[in-house]
């Protein structure tokens, strides 16, 4: 849509993104170290591929937080946010444009498993839980990050052919 | 006056949609302290009217719109900066809720008008007991029943007392009381409404200056036209030759959702209730009095605290149940998610292992039975055909026994029934759940009604 | 499910005014990380817990221990791998297992984590979503910010339910219902019910937009406030015991430790 964006359905946007991150960290938990895997990290690809970098950013971040919060992890809130807004943003400049090569793709994408499972490591480590812990981490933020990111990217082809005006949302 | 002139509308295309001309050269006025209504069948525009005449339409929708809507004099964009020219109550109360509560919805245009506290505080007690919304104050928007919901938006309209209203579909959802009450509200002619319906209902009688019908253009309606939307169609349905009934006996259950914010949880008791294959019955009861749960019961959604479910003499567990007794939802987008009406059809069959030219031919006879386009987008369909998808999707299962939730709420009394009678005719037992009593009584006289969570037989 | 971590009640800490519960939460969290001896990181943390059985009760406060679990689980069992140089404590057949720093070093860490998690916790337990909101709006969070985040706050339960009706739905369409619950493919199995959850998702941009627009959002009147947090003597006084006390208590420790 060549129409510039109002504020309205800028909030608008940002808000529905940010409850769509959060409800699928909440829904499906795999306990672990770290508190649990999900699969955020679909929704975080899906929304960097198909609603531009500010609102993949924001609502990576913030909705990964509030997720942590309403779930009872608040004490995780300020690093994910950090290191899923950093993922967010880092993948939606990468992917962006109409037509989105293989070979963006897979950067993208190796990009978001380093920053998730690396992220997570360094400020873990250093605030929360000690090196040794964090590292042991590593493995599992790297499946779930990886299986995010290739479901992430099927489930954005799968909606964009279920949903046509789907492309007209990104700002 | 509302002056609306030359409207003509089209929807922005996406690949192989069809972009009609859903409006084309609408004209009208409504005076002061008059009332109107548009009757128009699913799919007509409805919606679309309310939103351009609100002025979100094209703002918020892709579409082309030439025309001008003038409230006293000024243009509707305008007016809608004003905010207490005109209010919506919308058809889709679910996704018009922008906060967390009751008390936060209906302060929420309040304060953009920038009131003070005070007033605020004696507007939402008015429309709060106006609308029997006083015991959900502080409930959650999303914890309401359907009928609570439309409740909230009426009241949430009435909060910055406009001099127009415009009332979606407003009906729907609505019990009896609450049908009557609004109906004393548009009786008073304290503003100028504009109703939009599907069905002409038995309450409209007298209350209006003008009636309108819309199908692509807007024409005055005689009382032959008029007709047509209240005329519900003779339904015949074979008769009954299966000795299996799905019976059930003292069950009960305790909701685990609402219980969070009320002092008292809510209970369901269902004494006796019986449904013999191939027989059609109703369900009826006013706004949260327990259908969804009672439905959710009988195909094995949730487990029951006590009390037994069986068919042919067996009790059946929560899996059998799913695959005894169909539930066809209310909202048709939860059960679509293939790209196209093929893909949809075929899902299942392709999930049996059907030969491919089997398949096709079945999908074949379900487009023509349900008078769809195999090619078309699932979710770019209009509400009725996505209706008509998911009606063509239960035929394809085949389950014993079939519940309809509010199947007729937003379709044409004609649809609805072609509908209950393609299910009907394939043998499986068939719970509808509505709230049209006329529509209800049309389809059996045999039926039960929930009242304060105990289910009975009327 | 519940999307919501507060807890009504009446103790002195759910009375404490909110924007005096963050502050104090905020500089307590950063307090814990300053050099202190072990038995100061251990009084912190029972001080910490005994706030949050007087607030919330034994039952809430077990949960929320109950949650930070698998990670003090992991991170005794990584014990071995902290201060491997350091005086060995436990050694087994000639490998050191445990060394005393290591020791230390694992209980401070187990202590901080404790007690971050617990007082975190209790702060989202007593203080409503809303009140949280109007506390951050009080430390100058923009409209436009805190309207995302009450309109994300509306959307997420509602979303979730939509999203396991949507599950149940799809569920129930198949011809045999129960056959996902057998061999669960994970996310290949949830793909359907992402899809049409995205789908219903992105149709509500649009309506929300619409909604905002026609409730008033963007008009040019300055807006007014239906729920205002209180400003009077007690809550200035919350708020300068929630700043001072921690204040004194880390320039204490940096002047004596530090």
């Amino acid at each position: 849509m060549a129409k510039e964006k109002s504020d309205t359905v800028k909030i608008a946007t940002l808000a529905i993104a940010i409850a769509v991150v959060a409800v699928f960290t909440m829904i499906i938990k795999i306990p672990t170290a770290r508190g649990y895997l999900n699969p955020c990290d679909v929704a975080i690809c899906f929304i960097a591929y198909t609603l531009g970098p500010v609102t993949a950013g924001l609502s990576a971040g913030i909705g990964t937080a509030l997720a942590d919060v309403l779930g009872g992890y608040p004490q995780w809130a300020l690093i994910s946010f950090l290191v899923h807004g950093l993922e967010g943003l880092v993948m939606a400049l990468i992917m962006k444009g109409d037509s989105v090569s293989w070979a963006k793709k897979l950067i993208a994408g190796a990009l978001c498993m380093i920053i998730v499972a690396g992220g997570y490591c360094l400020l873990a480590g250093a605030f929360l839980t000690g090196f040794p812990t964090a590292v042991a981490e590593i493995p599992g933020n790297l499946i779930q990050s990886g299986v995010g990111v290739v479901a992430g990217l099927a489930l954005s082809e799968a909606v964009r052919k279920a949903y046509p005006p789907v492309r007209s949302i990104s700002w | 006056m509302l002056e609306v002139k030359n409207l003509t509308f089209r929807y922005e295309s996406y690949e192989s949609t069809s972009s009609r001309v859903l409006l084309n050269n609408v004209s009208f006025t409504l005076r002061k302290n008059e009332n109107i209504l548009i009757l128009g069948r699913p799919g007509a525009g409805k919606t679309t009217l309310s939103f351009i005449l609100s002025g979100l339409t094209p703002k918020y929708n892709d579409g082309e719109l030439t025309g001008t809507v003038l409230y006293d004099g000024k243009g509707v964009d305008e007016e809608l900066e004003e905010l207490t020219v005109f209010s919506l109550v919308p058809q889709n109360t679910a996704d018009s809720m922008i906060t967390s509560t009751v008390e936060e919805e209906l302060a929420f245009p309040l304060e953009s008008l920038g009131m003070d506290v005070e007033e605020m505080e004696r507007r939402i007690t008015e429309v709060c007991s106006g609308w029997g919304l006083e015991r959900l104050r502080y409930v959650g928007t999303q914890e309401l029943s359907g009928g609570e919901k439309r409740r909230l938006m009426l009241a949430c309209a009435e909060v910055t007392d406009p001099d127009y209203m415009i009332y979606d579909e407003a009906f729907d959802d609505l019990d009896v009381s609450y049908r009557e009450k609004l109906a004393k509200i548009l009786q008073k002619r304290e503003r100028a409404s504009i109703v939009t319906a599907s069905h002409f209902l038995s309450c409209f009688t007298g209350l209006f200056d003008e009636v309108y019908i819309l199908d692509g253009t807007l024409k005055r309606a005689d009382s032959h036209m008029v007709a047509a939307f209240s005329e519900i169609p003779r339904m015949t349905f074979p008769p009954v030759t299966s000795d299996d009934v799905l019976s059930v006996r003292d069950l009960k259950f305790t909701h685990p959702h609402r219980s969070i914010s009320e002092e008292v949880p809510f209970r369901l008791t269902v004494p006796e209730f019986s449904l013999r294959r191939g027989e059609v019955i109703t369900l009826t009861g006013p706004n949260g009095s327990g259908k969804s749960t009672f439905s959710s019961l009988l195909c094995g959604l949730y487990a029951p605290e006590s009390g037994v479910i069986a068919c042919r003499g067996r009790s059946l567990d929560r899996k059998e149940l799913a695959r005894t007794v169909g539930y066809m939802f209310q909202n048709p987008d939860w059960q679509i998610f293939l790209p196209t009406v093929r893909d949809e059809l075929s899902f299942a069959y392709e999930r049996e292992r059907m030969k491919r030219s089997e398949t096709d031919a079945k999908v074949d006879e379900l487009t023509r039975l349900f008078n769809l386009d195999p090619g078309s987008i699932a979710t770019m369909m209009s509400y009725g055909e996505r209706k008509r998808l998911q009606a063509a999707v239960y035929y394809s299962l085949k389950r014993p026994f079939c519940i309809l939730d509010e199947l007729d709420s937003a379709l044409s009394y004609d649809e609805s029934a072609s509908l209950i009678t393609l299910l009907a005719a394939q043998g499986a037992g068939i719970i509808l759940i509505t709230h049209d009593e006329a529509f209800a009584r049309a389809v059996s006289d045999r039926g039960y009604s929930v009242k304060d969570g105990v289910v009975n037989a009327l | 499910m519940r999307y919501d971590s507060f807890i009504a009640g009446n103790s002195p800490y759910h009375r404490f005014d909110v924007r005096a519960k963050i502050i104090f939460t905020v500089l307590m969290c950063v307090s814990v990380f300053f050099a202190m001896p072990l038995c100061l990181q251990y009084t912190l943390t029972v001080l910490a817990l005994i706030l949050s059985l007087s607030s919330v009760g034994v039952k809430t406060t077990l949960k929320t221990l109950s949650l930070t679990l698998p990670v003090v689980i992991f991170m005794i069992l990584f014990m071995p791998l902290q201060e491997r140089s350091g005086l060995p404590l436990v050694t087994i057949r000639g490998f050191t297992l445990i060394t005393h720093e290591g020791l230390m070093t694992v209980q401070v860490l187990l202590n901080r984590f404790i007690t971050i998690s617990v007082l975190c916790t209790l702060l989202i337990q007593t203080a409503s979503s809303r009140d949280i909101l109007l506390a951050l709006r009080f430390f100058r969070l923009p409209y436009n910010a805190s309207l995302v985040l009450s309109l994300a706050l509306r959307f997420i339960p509602s979303f979730a339910s939509t999203f396991s009706r949507i599950r149940d739905s799809q569920r129930l369409r198949l011809p045999n219902p129960d056959e996902n619950e057998k061999g669960k493919g994970g996310y290949i199995s949830l793909m359907p019910t992402f899809t049409s959850a995205l789908v219903v998702a992105l149709k509500s941009i649009g309506t929300t937009a619409a909604f905002l627009d026609l409730r008033g959002y963007g008009r040019n009147v300055k807006r007014s406030d239906f729920h205002r947090l209180p400003m009077g003597l007690k809550q200035f006084t919350h708020l300068a015991v929630s700043v001072i006390l921690p204040l004194i208590f880390m320039v204490t420790l940096e002047v004596i430790y530090g």
